[in-house]
């Protein structure tokens, strides 16, 4: 069982280092083999080119530079998870740009000719996102962790019907106080092991 | 009366529907009077990430990032915010998230109250934002993902402008199915709303 955690941050602090090692011992300890993607220290250009735009349906759609490494490690993973801070009540434009650039057709999902979309990553049986509410993330409250959800569901397109997502969120207060921190770091890494 | 207009885009094939959505805007907003200002974002070359160096400057002041002062300015300015972007993966293309994320900054669009430690709206001079948005998935699909996109700039923008500050939310769904009919259809109901506010 092989696990792929993509990880932003654009200066990891302890709290975000410490999301990132619950993340990856959680998922180990459940048996699987972690991969980690950190998009800010691969210099990940989140903004689609022109050009990847023009072949957006076509299928040189998958030949991008600097996505083939990525494509590779999707293709393998049983879990995908997602360790980010939670900015304008979604995640950061990284996280946006990896949707946008590396989850394109032929590698995230099918496009047939009639415009039906099939899923092309069914063997990932679980989404986990793990966020913490960062300032000015601290409002709406109420929205902040259905969004969480929703990245869940909007990605069903290419993991198909039957994944589960598991949200791992930390709101303001936790997320504002050392000890609640601590806390959700050791939540977080035993929800996972259970996996 | 005449409104201040800040117009913000985002598309990479300067040949596509939504940017000629984009420069449908501009026109009306001109014609009727009004002063605009444009955030082309793939045409000035705007950084897609929050540089690490940024990142340590959220809490300092906005001059501390004179990069960034111009698109500042601009927001400062405006009481009119339009977006107009094609909604891909349920939310803003990642190119205008960090619009969202780097302009809309600590001491431009918001502050930290000291002692109460709420964040305080600072984009009151804006009183309407409007959204042209297209989809490539139908509405009920769109509604099923949590509609984040839309979240994100009807809540939680506006929740930073002008109290009485409206959102017009102009969405085109399936746009690849589209016929030229809906889409001139669609492009003359953003113009009405334009002209109706104006």
């Amino acid at each position: 069982m092989t696990a792929l955690v993509v990880f932003t941050h654009p200066r990891p602090d302890q709290f975000a280092t410490a999301l990132l090692e619950a993340t990856v011992e959680g998922l180990s300890a459940a048996g699987h083999v972690v991969d980690v993607i950190d998009l800010y220290r691969d210099n990940f250009e989140a903004a689609m080119a022109p050009a990847e735009w023009r072949a957006y349906a076509t299928p040189a759609a998958t030949d991008t530079v600097g996505i083939e490494s990525y494509s590779r490690m999707l293709a393998g993973a049983d879990v995908l998870a997602f360790v980010f801070p939670m900015w304008w009540s979604g995640p950061p434009s990284m996280v946006k740009g990896f949707f946008d650039r590396a989850l394109v057709p032929g590698v995230a999902f099918r496009l047939a000719d009639n415009g039906r979309v099939s899923p092309g990553l069914r063997h990932v049986r679980r989404v986990v996102v793990v966020t913490a509410a960062e300032p000015p993330g601290n409002f709406p409250q109420r929205s902040t962790r259905q969004l969480a959800h929703a990245l869940g569901r909007s990605l069903r397109r290419a993991t198909g019907w039957r994944t589960r997502t598991l949200v791992c969120w930390a709101g303001p207060g936790e997320a504002s106080n050392e000890e609640g921190r601590r806390r959700f770091v050791s939540r977080t890494r035993d929800r996972l092991a259970g996996l | 009366m005449t409104r201040r207009v800040l117009v913000v885009h985002a598309h990479p094939d300067p040949t596509s529907f939504s940017r000629a959505l984009f420069d449908h805007v501009g026109q009306v907003c001109r014609e009727v009077g009004n002063e605009v200002r444009v955030h082309d974002l793939y045409g000035a070359g705007f950084s897609a990430a929050m540089s690490a160096n940024e990142w340590s400057l959220r809490g300092a002041a906005p001059s501390t990032k004179p990069h960034l002062v111009p698109y500042f300015e601009d927001v400062a300015w405006c009481d009119t915010l339009v977006f107009v972007y094609p909604t891909w993966w349920s939310g803003q293309p990642a190119i205008l998230k960090a619009w969202i994320d780097r302009v809309l900054a600590n001491g431009v669009a918001w502050k930290v109250d000291e002692s109460t430690g709420h964040v305080m709206p600072r984009l009151r001079n804006v009183t309407r934002i409007i959204v042209v948005a297209t989809h490539g998935r139908s509405r009920g699909a769109n509604l099923w993902c949590g509609r984040a996109g839309r979240t994100a700039i009807v809540r939680s923008i506006r929740r930073l402008c002008s109290w009485r500050c409206r959102a017009h939310w102009l969405a085109l769904h399936a746009v690849d199915r589209s016929t030229r009919f809906e889409r001139d259809r669609f492009m003359q109901r953003v113009e009405r709303v334009l002209r109706r506010i104006s």
